[in-house]
């Protein structure tokens, strides 16, 4: 097996190939947006980092949001047209569970696995909203791997979708242990969590001392500690789309390139105005 | 190839229309299939930038799949990918833009960027497999209204461009406002037919003497004030009158710069195209001006005027004889000029 991924709903567009060994190999743009620009690219220089060609590809998968509705339908329209013109199956990756992968890769390769008990992943979709997920890490003692050690089991608290910062914040108040928060809303509403996480330690009688050895965004005895991933590792990365999608290529979970199709999270803004009438008034003032 | 033949593929997306076309040596349409999202867009009175961008990345691959087998081949025969890379919009034009780099890339057929409204010009060179150029183009469309000298294929020298409106807007505008729904168009030309188009006096803007520019917003407000004069003085709206005088208003202008310019520049030929093209009155108007000024007037059929998937695989066709293929860079261009 040999797995493109597709990664161009965030700031950063990149691209990835990963085989059953499990390491990927990445390309990341250092563009702002330039999806489009430079994707194809990207794409080229992972075969040619790997050593691979086009005809070894056996799968293609893509990032399929949400995010830049723009930027994901790049992706999206090259895994599309990959998958019809090299005749291979397509696969679709959720974005905010390729982030919780991502994070998760981060905090435990970065030695120990830090003591995190949450991964609260948000994407900015402005006007306080976010397409978010928090994700629940448990440490499987059950399923050991080949060295012994033990893997992780993932739940999905606050399920994938359109959520309110605020609504956010309400649900990391009920959680325990420490919560990393990581996606580019960690940018866009550092000051909102800030102030949500000040109102937890009002409430609370004595601070700790420490927050994990990241960059604490509030702690408190008796809410979580919430802390921010670090910038490097905060948003979309085809690595972590490619590992998985090579889980889901094993598992046979694929589909044709047709059926490959962007999860936006969100109507557009004129469906959603002539669900509500107020489409069809400014029309009717108009005339 | 195919029989010999070098077949170039077209991807059409830069508004409403999902097309591919496949032509054999250029000229030779083997497959025009286009996916119209009219019926979507018609609910919001007009084209929704996201919704089209949602349309043409769900339609696409099967516009292409279609394509391919109206055709009969695969592929394997494609020779050249073309695709509109601009003007239009920007959400639109990266659908067919990164579809074509991504089949270019994997099937290395050389890529093609078009300007689309080379693309309107060269719809008429496949429904006129004789002409070549130089000759007087007029290209009008929903967001153009140009007067253009062809000098070679994929070349051209604006003679005159709007200032303001493009004819089609104007008309999608005005059908709006007397109640004919979107598009306009079409709507305009049938009430039209039923009414009298010296009903209202509307006044010409012809702009300064010697101009081949065009400006169509007046003209709209004239129509506005119109309806409100009426309205307010309790009088029922003549709409097929009103819809009669407007296309008049704006049509008897195009025609008469376009023969103008064929005059000055001595074109014997003015080749029209791009969805106004359809317009019947615009017809009956440069068929008679042309013809009392010894020019030829020539159109292509309706399927050929309005957005497609062939005209750009024309365009592409003759840019990569000259050479001129895009790399994988090939980045969508909104605002692209001709």
């Amino acid at each position: 097996m040999l797995v493109l991924a597709i990664e161009t709903t965030g700031k950063n567009g990149s691209a990835a190939l990963i085989d059953e060994s499990n390491d990927p190999v990445m390309a990341l743009s250092t563009g702002e947006m330039s999806h489009l620009t430079d994707i194809i690219e990207l794409i080229d220089l992972c075969f040619q980092k790997a050593g691979r060609s086009k005809a070894d590809l056996t799968h293609v998968a893509a990032s399929v949001g949400p995010g830049s509705f723009t930027g994901l339908r790049i992706g999206v329209s090259v895994a599309r047209a990959l998958g019809q013109s090299l005749n291979l199956p397509c696969i679709a990756v959720p974005t905010l569970e390729a982030m919780m992968l991502g994070a998760l890769d981060f905090l435990v390769t970065e030695g120990e696995l830090r003591p995190v008990t949450h991964i609260c992943t948000i994407i900015n979709a402005r006007r306080h909203q976010t397409y978010g997920a928090i994700w629940s890490v448990l440490t499987d003692y059950e399923h050991l791997d080949g060295n012994g050690e033990p893997g992780f089991l993932i739940r999905e608290t606050v399920p994938q979708g359109q959520h309110m910062i605020e609504e956010i914040m309400e649900a990391i108040a009920g959680l325990q242990g420490t919560v990393v928060m990581t996606g580019d809303g960690v940018d866009a509403y550092r000051s909102l969590i800030a102030d949500a996480v000040g109102r937890m330690q009002a409430e609370a009688s004595v601070l700790p001392q420490s927050c994990g050895g990241f960059k604490p965004m509030g702690c408190s005895d008796r809410y979580p500690e919430v802390v921010e991933m670090p910038a490097e590792a905060r948003y979309q990365r085809a690595d972590a789309v490619a590992r998985i999608a090579i889980g889901k290529a094993a598992a046979g979970d694929t589909v044709v390139y047709d059926k490959l199709l962007p999860d936006y999270m969100r109507k557009t803004e004129a469906e959603m105005k002539l669900e509500a009438g107020t489409l069809s008034n400014k029309i009717r003032e108009a005339r | 190839m195919l029989n010999g033949r070098t077949l170039t593929m077209g991807i059409e997306t830069s508004c409403d229309e999902t097309a591919v076309g496949i032509v054999a040596d250029g000229r030779t349409v083997l497959a025009n299939v286009i996916s119209s999202q009219i019926d979507i867009h018609t609910a919001y009175g007009g084209v929704v930038p996201e919704i089209a961008s949602r349309r043409h990345l769900e339609s696409i691959n099967d516009v292409i799949d279609r394509a391919l087998r109206e055709a009969d081949c695969t592929l394997d025969d494609i020779d050249v990918i073309g695709v509109t890379y601009g003007p239009g919009l920007v959400g639109a034009l990266l659908i067919g833009v990164a579809t074509a780099k991504a089949i270019s890339y994997a099937r290395d057929i050389p890529l093609v960027a078009v300007n689309h409204m080379h693309g309107h010009i060269a719809a008429n060179y496949l429904a006129y497999p004789e002409l070549e150029p130089p000759f007087l183009g007029l290209v009008v469309s929903g967001g153009h209204t140009n007067i253009v000298r062809v000098t070679d294929y994929n070349a051209c020298e604006i003679i005159g461009r709007t200032r303001d409106d493009a004819a089609g807007e104007a008309f999608d505008k005005v059908a709006r406002v007397i109640g004919l729904g979107y598009p306009g168009g079409p709507k305009v030309d049938r009430a039209a037919r039923q009414g009298n188009r010296d009903a209202i006096a509307f006044k010409r803007v012809y702009l300064e003497s010697g101009s081949y520019d065009f400006s169509f917003s007046g003209l709209k407000t004239q129509v506005l004030n119109y309806l409100n004069t009426e309205r307010q003085a309790g009088r029922e709206i003549p709409v097929n009158d009103v819809a009669a005088s407007f296309q008049e208003a704006v049509m008897e202008v195009i025609a008469t710069k376009a023969v103008t310019a064929a005059k000055e520049f001595g074109d014997d030929l003015i080749a029209v195209s791009g969805g106004v093209a359809a317009n019947s009155r615009l017809r009956e108007l440069l068929t008679q001006m042309g013809g009392e000024a010894g020019i030829r007037v020539i159109w292509p059929e309706p399927v050929l005027c309005t957005d497609n998937g062939v005209m750009i695989a024309c365009a592409a066709y003759y840019n990569w004889l000259k050479g001129e293929c895009a790399d994988r860079s090939l980045d969508a261009v909104p605002g692209l000029d001709f």
